[in-house]
């Protein structure tokens, strides 16, 4: 998992202009890593050769990986944000076990499309409000993609009721709705809703509930209790829910290439201050690396 | 040493001064707006590419929980109903529970007509309580809270769960009937469903039993049998067709804010303090 963070969120410093464009990349070169990255990566034990290579930048000891071929993938500048975006966008995207804090917790994300399945309970309206819902999240979101499927084999979200045929085993003995996510390499590649039709009697109470798991379960949010009732982020009902401006810059920066995918917070808040750094010292901005194909 | 002390001292002391505002003690949650002149806290702002949010919150006025407009012995019954005079430290805590939403209830066509027809008269009669409405619906589609009838056994207590005699558990308003609340992560309703099992029940009773247990269930609140018997949370409750002053100001008070965050038995008293203190 680490190598493929690495890999993925490799960082360089841009000496180039600041431009928004995703650029294809094949490179195969000589590039430096730091030692710790080097560590992570390679785990072989460093020889007396390699020691001769060594550079010094910035208190780091970096490493000379000769001929590094890069995969294909694109380049894409950091992505600026204030200190109030990024406190709430901490709050919400690392979903600490037991509520305690923990560096070593990881965002999840959703690479593939979601496609949706509905069981036979689910009426077509609930469906069709559903699905304007899930679409207003499609089009606001680039690399999110959202759709409904016929097939349950075709599926990798499944929305069914109590008393239907147990989609996941591993809610059968719960008593309350909720939605059950599966991840590897903190990549969501499969999520299920199981709703009480019973205790959500109308279809203004089911569509609420449904969203409100829905939203939960796109980036394993957390529901905070700092924004008002409004907000799908937050931890109170509201009949007036909407996704507000700032739901949908924090759901697109989630989303977002500027940003490293899958990290630990600790990589997060170490990236975010070493962007600035460089920034306030260069005047350039860090830029990720996504390869088109990462290990699954 | 005693300058560590003084240090000390100096910052408890600050704390506890700085705890006279309602925000300091119930965090208020934020709107993002793009109007700056509708903001509250310019000190909370976000820059999006395209837009600048500012953050506005909502303020309460306290005036209502002031001691001189209400009997020591009424804050005493409601600090008993809503919290059973726990507080922060207590092994269970109890919270604030409110509806944050207007109720709208559907009664079940299998309870008699004359129950349905008296309960919602009963019930009509709460009027003009903020943040607090009640209205029917003949479309349970329609409604968030739900009356049904069962000929299943229903009972508000475990089955385990010991009465001193038989008379008392045939008597105490959780037994043939229970509801169940949807609440949010922030103790605040939105739907529910009250079962009742009308058999072995005189309408007379029936009408009761519902009464007490909608009431109960605008706040989850616990009866007594220290109320005097017009209030309806009373053990002894004299079935009156008029909802009591003290009842109504249960509601007033209860209902006067929706509190943005949970509120304890230790975070109410604070409240109340500040109110005494303005």
């Amino acid at each position: 998992m680490m190598r493929s963070l690495l890999i993925t969120c490799f960082l360089l410093i841009n000496a180039l202009s600041y431009s928004q464009k995703k650029t294809d990349t094949i490179w195969n070169t000589n590039t430096y890593v730091s030692l710790k990255s080097y560590k992570n990566t390679y785990g072989e034990p460093l020889t007396k050769k390699d020691s001769l290579n060594f550079k010094f930048k910035d208190n780091d000891t970096l490493v000379l990986i000769k001929d590094y071929v890069r995969p294909q993938g694109t380049m894409v500048p950091y992505e600026f944000k204030d200190s109030t975006f990024l406190y709430y966008y901490k709050k919400v995207a690392f979903n600490h076990k037991n509520d305690s804090i923990n560096k070593k917790t990881s965002m999840k994300y959703w690479k593939d499309d979601i496609r949706i399945f509905f069981s036979k309970s689910v009426s077509k309206k609930t469906k069709k409000d559903f699905m304007l819902f899930a679409d207003q999240i499609d089009k606001a979101v680039d690399s999110l993609h959202i759709k409904e499927v016929k097939n349950v084999e075709d599926s990798n979200y499944i929305i069914y009721y109590f008393g239907d045929y147990e989609y996941e085993s591993r809610m059968d003995n719960y008593t309350y709705s909720t939605f059950y996510a599966s991840w590897k390499h903190n990549k969501i590649y499969r999520t299920t809703i199981r709703l009480d039709e019973s205790a959500f009697f109308g279809d203004a109470l089911i569509q609420y509930k449904l969203r409100e798991l829905f939203f939960q379960s796109i980036g394993y949010f957390v529901l905070i209790d700092d924004f008002a009732c409004e907000s799908y982020f937050s931890n109170c009902y509201s009949p007036n829910k909407r996704l507000t401006e700032l739901d949908i810059e924090l759901l697109k920066y989630h989303y977002s290439y500027g940003i490293c995918k899958g990290t630990s917070l600790e990589t997060f808040e170490g990236q975010h201050q070493k962007a600035k750094e460089i920034f306030e010292k260069t005047g350039h901005q860090m830029r990720f690396f996504h390869p088109y194909e990462q290990e699954q | 040493m005693k300058k560590k002390l003084f240090y000390l001292f100096v910052c408890i002391s600050n704390f506890v001064l700085c705890q006279n505002n309602v925000e300091d003690i119930v965090k208020p949650r934020l709107s993002f707006v793009s109007d700056k002149n509708i903001a509250t806290d310019l000190s909370k702002i976000i820059v999006l590419e395209k837009d600048t949010l500012f953050s506005k919150y909502k303020t309460y006025d306290l005036t209502f929980l002031n001691d001189s407009l209400y009997s020591e012995d009424f804050f005493f019954k409601y600090e008993y109903m809503v919290f059973q005079f726990t507080d922060e430290n207590s092994k269970k805590i109890y919270h604030i529970q409110q509806w944050s939403t207007p109720i709208i209830v559907y009664l079940d066509k299998e309870l008699p007509k004359t129950v349905r027809k008296e309960f919602e008269e009963f019930y009509s009669q709460i009027k003009g309580i903020k943040n607090l409405k009640i209205s029917f619906t003949t479309k349970l589609e329609n409604a968030n809270y739900f009356v049904k009838a069962t000929s299943k056994t229903v009972n508000g207590y475990d089955n385990d769960y010991k009465f001193p005699d038989e008379e008392s558990r045939r008597n105490n308003v959780l037994t043939g009937s229970t509801f169940k609340l949807q609440s949010d992560y922030n103790n605040k309703y939105f739907s529910g469903i009250l079962t009742v099992n009308p058999s072995e029940k005189d309408e007379t009773l029936l009408l009761k039993q519902l009464k007490q247990m909608f009431f109960m269930s605008l706040g989850r609140f616990f009866v007594s049998n220290e109320f005097e018997e017009e209030s309806i949370l009373s053990s002894k409750y004299v079935n009156s067709k008029v909802v009591s002053q003290s009842d109504l100001d249960i509601l007033k008070v209860h209902y006067e804010i929706i509190y943005d965050q949970a509120i304890n038995g230790t975070t109410f008293k604070k409240l109340k303090e500040i109110a005494n203190n303005n």
